[in-house]
């Protein structure tokens, strides 16, 4: 008897327990809650994003939209609701950013060059209903949003050239391997992105899908191209290098002729200054000798023209003389 | 009653009845207890953490370390999450093993890993190709933001990274990546990414980008050596050259300052010279002047005395041989070396 009494206590409080669990649910910070009566909706619950008043004030449209409908119950932030038991069913959403990322496909450009690209996007889900009635899930949201990206992002590329996907502004001057600018691009890749982010988010409306951002995550040549590139970038290396030896051997030149200049104008200098030294020599030479021969003009003829006749009789000088003149009349004297 | 308690001795109970009581007490017990640990009134932030309490899912306050009281599930819920660690993302490598002092890390890098390769290798602006390796280190700023706002916040920085390194490399030359702007375009990723997270509410601070590796790719590094090599042979060149420009400058400084010198002696010897001569010819002048005449006479016979020795003389009688004489008028420089042996 005691043991029977005390399953049914126990029975009942799980009974109380599932009638609490199906009565009431709770929503957290970063969700939307859906509750439908046999597939209709009876109540929304949408999240109130404190932390960014930029999309609170977007779900407060969404809000205004559904009150106005009328046709069910519009609650806002979290906390605990209550519901039916049993007959109504419960069904959240994140109203967090998701993470969306393309995988990779070419497409063909407006300069007709194929280009490699890989995008993601961030979306939020901002109206669970509409959300929940035409892609159901975050698998069938991925679905549209593949779409989405894709066609409105292939509309771009083919309307630009591949530099101007691949350039991010179109301020920036971009000197290439051979020392000139790179021609500039009309649009980069951010004006690109917002053109797509623009259009996808138009589109994505549609689906209760809010697309905070749009970006190329790469943005490459097909690799078939690759080995084409590869071979222009060794080429200009290759330029470069002649460029370089050239370069060396010219400059060499041109110090070797500059050195040569410089020597000779440095010894030049030189001699100048020897000159100029000796030509003060000489002056000042000059002028002691002008001094001292003008005091007696006709003794320094005497004394120079004795000089000058011991030095011109050299050793090998032979003279000849009359013995009648002279000393050597002397010789005359004794014969 | 009482000889039947008495005969419960042992610590689990005999009775069928008491035992399904004990039992269930247990199992109450036991409930009790994974509610306290798990859910219960209390819960601890290590010192590195930040938690965020949330009373029937709405925020209701940020605590820091240490242990805090709160309503027992399901009232409250608690998120913890270490805020002080530095988290980095790693575009173009990975790090398998950091490494230890005295022990290098261990990378999986693109050279060797065609996966890290495909990550690594991006356009320039000019169309060319390079690899490039980028740390970004960051840290959670705003824990309710990171929480609120994105759901897989690290995911989402990795992707950003990734998609801003390639932005910023693609706006730049080749040369530029390769070598000059490093800095530049750290910075400039860096700031491209706080405008990102700031969009995205991600709740996170840039704590420091860094490139590790810009390189060109494999199939044409051998010809980007070989500029290297050329500059650096053009630099020899250049040095080569520089060297004999100062050796030849120095060589002709040299010959000049001899010249000036050798100069500088040669004039004071001319003007000693000057001096000297001019000194003697005025001692001579005073002499001279006290006895003109015989100073004359004298001078001249010790001039004749000096040089009369020293030539050749031919001494002709002009009484003896008007042809002789005549001959040797006539014919100068021959007749006097046929006359020397008459010495």
């Amino acid at each position: 008897m005691h043991a029977l009494k005390e399953i049914l206590f126990v029975i009942l409080v799980i009974l109380a327990l599932v009638l609490v669990e199906e009565s009431c649910f709770v929503v957290t910070e970063w969700e939307h809650a859906v509750v439908t009566r046999f597939g209709n909706p009876v109540k929304v619950v949408l999240a109130r994003v404190m932390t960014r008043p930029d999309y609170a004030a977007r779900l407060a449209l969404v809000e205004g939209e559904f009150k106005k409908s009328g046709v069910f119950t519009v609650r806002r932030g979290p906390g605990v609701y209550f519901k039916t038991p049993f007959i109504e069913r419960v069904k959240f959403f994140e109203s967090r950013a998701n993470l969306y990322m393309s995988g990779t496909y070419d497409i063909v450009t407006g300069d007709k060059k194929k280009i490699h690209l890989d995008n993601f996007a961030l979306w939020r889900i901002e109206n669970p209903l509409l959300f929940w009635q035409t892609v159901q899930d975050d698998f069938g949201a991925r679905g549209r949003l593949d779409a989405f990206v894709f066609s409105n992002l292939r509309n771009k590329v083919t309307k630009s050239d591949f530099m101007e996907i691949v350039r991010t502004s179109k301020t920036r001057t971009i000197i290439t391997a051979e020392g000139k600018e790179a021609k500039p691009v009309e649009r980069g890749r951010e004006d690109i992105q917002r053109d797509v982010t623009e259009a996808c988010r138009k589109a994505a409306t549609q689906v209760g899908i809010h697309i905070l951002d749009v970006r190329i995550r790469k943005a490459d040549l097909p690799q078939e191209n690759e080995l084409a590139v590869y071979q222009r970038m060794a080429e200009e290396r290759r330029r470069m290098s002649k460029q370089y030896r050239a370069d060396g051997l010219r400059v060499k030149a041109e110090i070797l002729g500059d050195a040569e200049r410089e020597a000779r104008l440095v010894r030049s200098q030189g001699e100048k200054e020897a000159q100029k030294i000796m030509g003060a020599a000489d002056a000042e030479a000059t002028g002691i000798y002008a001094q001292a021969y003008s005091q007696d003009k006709e003794f320094y003829t005497y004394t120079k023209s004795l000089e000058t006749l011991e030095k011109s009789l050299a050793t090998d000088t032979s003279l000849i003389l009359g013995l009648d003149k002279g000393i050597f009349r002397l010789i005359k004297i004794k014969e | 009653m009482a000889p039947m308690d008495s005969r419960n001795v042992g610590l689990l109970p005999q009775e069928p009845a008491t035992r399904y009581r004990f039992y269930s007490a247990l199992f109450v017990f036991l409930c009790l207890v994974v509610w306290f640990v798990w859910g219960g009134p209390f819960y601890s932030v290590a010192q590195d953490e930040q938690a965020l309490v949330l009373t029937l899912g709405t925020y209701t306050k940020t605590t820091g370390p240490g242990l805090h009281f709160k309503w027992p599930w399901p009232v409250q819920t608690v998120v913890t999450e270490t805020v002080t660690r530095v988290r980095s993302v790693e575009v173009g490598f990975r790090t398998i093993h950091p490494g230890r002092p005295g022990q290098p890390g261990r990378y999986r890098e693109f050279k060797e890993d065609r996966e890290m390769l495909k990550e690594a290798k991006m356009l320039t602006g000019d169309e060319n190709i390079v690899n490039a390796e980028l740390v970004t280190m960051y840290k959670i700023s705003n824990l309710r933001d990171y929480y609120f706002n994105v759901e897989a916040q690290d995911d989402t920085v990795r992707i950003l990274a990734e998609a801003v390194l390639r932005q910023v490399v693609a706006d730049y030359g080749i040369d530029d990546a390769l070598i000059r702007t490093r800095m530049e375009m750290e910075a400039e990723i860096r700031t491209k990414l706080i405008e990102l997270a700031q969009l995205y509410g991600l709740g996170i601070g840039i704590e420091d980008v860094k490139l590790q590796q810009v390189q060109p790719p494999d199939d044409v590094s051998s010809a980007f050596k070989e500029v290297a090599t050329a500059k650096e042979e053009s630099q020899k060149l250049f040095n080569e050259a520089e060297g004999v420009r100062s050796e030849k400058t120095l060589q002709a400084k040299g010959e000049a300052n001899r010249i000036v010198f050798a100069a500088r002696g040669m004039a004071a010897e001319r003007v000693n010279l000057a001096t000297g001569e001019t000194n003697r010819f005025l001692k001579l002048l005073e002499e001279y002047k006290k006895a003109p005449d015989v100073t004359r006479e004298r001078l001249y016979q010790e001039t004749l005395q000096r040089v009369m020795p020293k030539i050749k003389k031919v001494l002709v009688d002009p009484t003896a041989g008007i042809l002789n004489v005549n001959r040797l008028e006539n014919i100068a420089v021959p007749a006097v070396t046929a006359t020397e042996g008459g010495r």
